[in-house]
């Protein structure tokens, strides 16, 4: 893979990342870091979305409603803000899902169209 | 410049330049709580301390960008078109059988309240079959227990504008509603023939009812969205002298409501004296109503 084509996947990725929190919250409330070392683990690697990038999105997210943010309890340490979805939180994932299933099929078959000119 | 290798140095370097805000004072200890759990995580695996700040610092990328753009991006606009999308976006739709449910308990309830009603008032003609005059405080209980099941289903519901309320709390106000509902299914039974202890019951189970109320509204914290926040400025929080103003006047209704049941209660009876305190809750709600969404002439919100 170029380092151009790298540079265009990570924008696209970029556009999802609203989504992909969202699905990191699906099944259980996380902490920031949380959040991101589960996105980290789960590409194995192979893409890191900026930390800096995450706390944007959270604020958007708790602003839209589609998360609800509270700060734990923590005895020892630093203090966690923990985040957990909302029912429009998951409707929303489930909707973004449902379009990105659709837009992959769509631009799948349009890169494969030859037509018949 | 060298990686800085302090995590609370790097944040008030970081933060030293925008104006000190509840967002942004947040922002800073939630950013901190994380690296904190970082460099713990680094240390844990054999990493020397500041080595691991400086790791830890590395990872989180570049937050000055973002901590500009909060000083920003607090321009009061919010068009209505956005107004729009808003609440399309953080539409919840509410589950059919908690409708179903709340509709069938609210049924049962009017039914309850109605019986209420009639049985103290047949009653207190005299007119009444013994049966009624005996039923009526276990419709009182049956009332106070389907208004309790409603009141903490809805709290513990989240809806478009507010966050559900914790369960142990939701309780705690069904709680609430039930000894208030018992209770003045109580006194109405004691309205309708029922002995004296009828009426102790009930003014002791009100009574509780209030310190409830009081205790856990005094404690409750806002469930309100920040988007409705946002939308919804209300004149109250904007205009501290029509608080003040609506304050006295509520003084003023509650002492005029309650000095006219004593008279009322002297003059005809307990029968009809509580209207008084009825019209006074009518005229609360007027004056509130008119209050809190007053019409400004200016046409600004």
């Amino acid at each position: 893979m170029t380092p151009q084509s790298e540079a265009f996947a990570s924008d696209l990725l970029r556009g999802h990342t609203d989504t992909i929190v969202l699905g990191t919250l699906r099944d259980t409330e996380r902490y920031g870091f949380e959040i991101y070392k589960t996105i980290r683990d789960a590409t194995g690697g192979d893409y890191e979305i900026k930390e800096a990038t995450l706390y944007a999105t959270f604020r958007r997210l708790v602003k839209d409603g589609l998360v609800d943010a509270y700060w734990g309890d923590e005895t020892q340490g630093g203090r966690r803000k923990y985040y957990r979805i909302t029912d429009a939180g998951r409707a929303v994932y489930t909707k973004n899902v449902a379009d990105w299933n659709a837009t992959q099929r769509i631009i799948n078959t349009l890169l494969n169209a030859k037509g018949t000119i | 410049m060298p990686t800085p290798d302090n995590i609370h140095r790097y944040l008030d370097e970081a933060f030293a330049e925008i104006p000190r805000t509840p967002e942004t004072a947040d922002l800073k200890e939630e950013i901190r709580g994380n690296l904190e759990a970082r460099v713990n995580e680094l240390e844990a695996a054999g990493t020397a301390p500041q080595a691991a700040a400086a790791k830890a610092i590395g990872e989180l990328g570049d937050i000055h960008q973002l901590v500009e753009s909060m000083g920003e991006d607090d321009s009061p606009t919010t068009p209505g078109s956005t107004a729009v999308r808003l609440i399309a976006l953080n539409r919840i739709k509410p589950s059919a059988l908690y409708v179903v449910r709340t509709v069938i308990l609210s049924l049962l309830l009017a039914g309850g309240v109605a019986t209420l009603i009639a049985g103290s008032i047949v009653g207190a003609r005299g007119t009444a079959p013994a049966w009624l005059a005996d039923a009526v405080p276990a419709v009182a209980v049956l009332c106070g227990i389907l208004l309790a099941l409603i009141t903490g289903d809805a709290l513990a519901r989240e809806t478009s504008q507010h966050y559900r309320m914790r369960s142990r709390r939701a309780l705690g106000f069904g709680l609430a509603a039930f000894a208030g509902m018992t209770g003045v299914g109580f006194v109405a039974a004691w309205l309708g023939g029922v002995p004296l202890w009828a009426l102790v019951a009930g003014c002791g189970l009100a009574l509780a009812s209030l310190v409830a109320f009081v205790a856990l509204g005094v404690t409750q914290t806002n469930r309100t969205k920040p988007w409705v926040k946002e939308m919804i400025a209300d004149r109250f929080s904007q205009d501290p002298a029509a608080a003040a103003r609506f304050g006295i006047y509520t003084v003023v209704i509650w002492i005029a409501g309650f000095g006219l049941f004593a008279l009322l209660s002297i003059l005809v009876g307990f029968v009809w004296s509580w209207l008084a305190l009825l019209a006074a809750l009518l005229v609360f709600f007027l004056v509130l109503a008119r209050m809190l969404f007053a019409i400004d002439p200016t046409g600004k919100k």
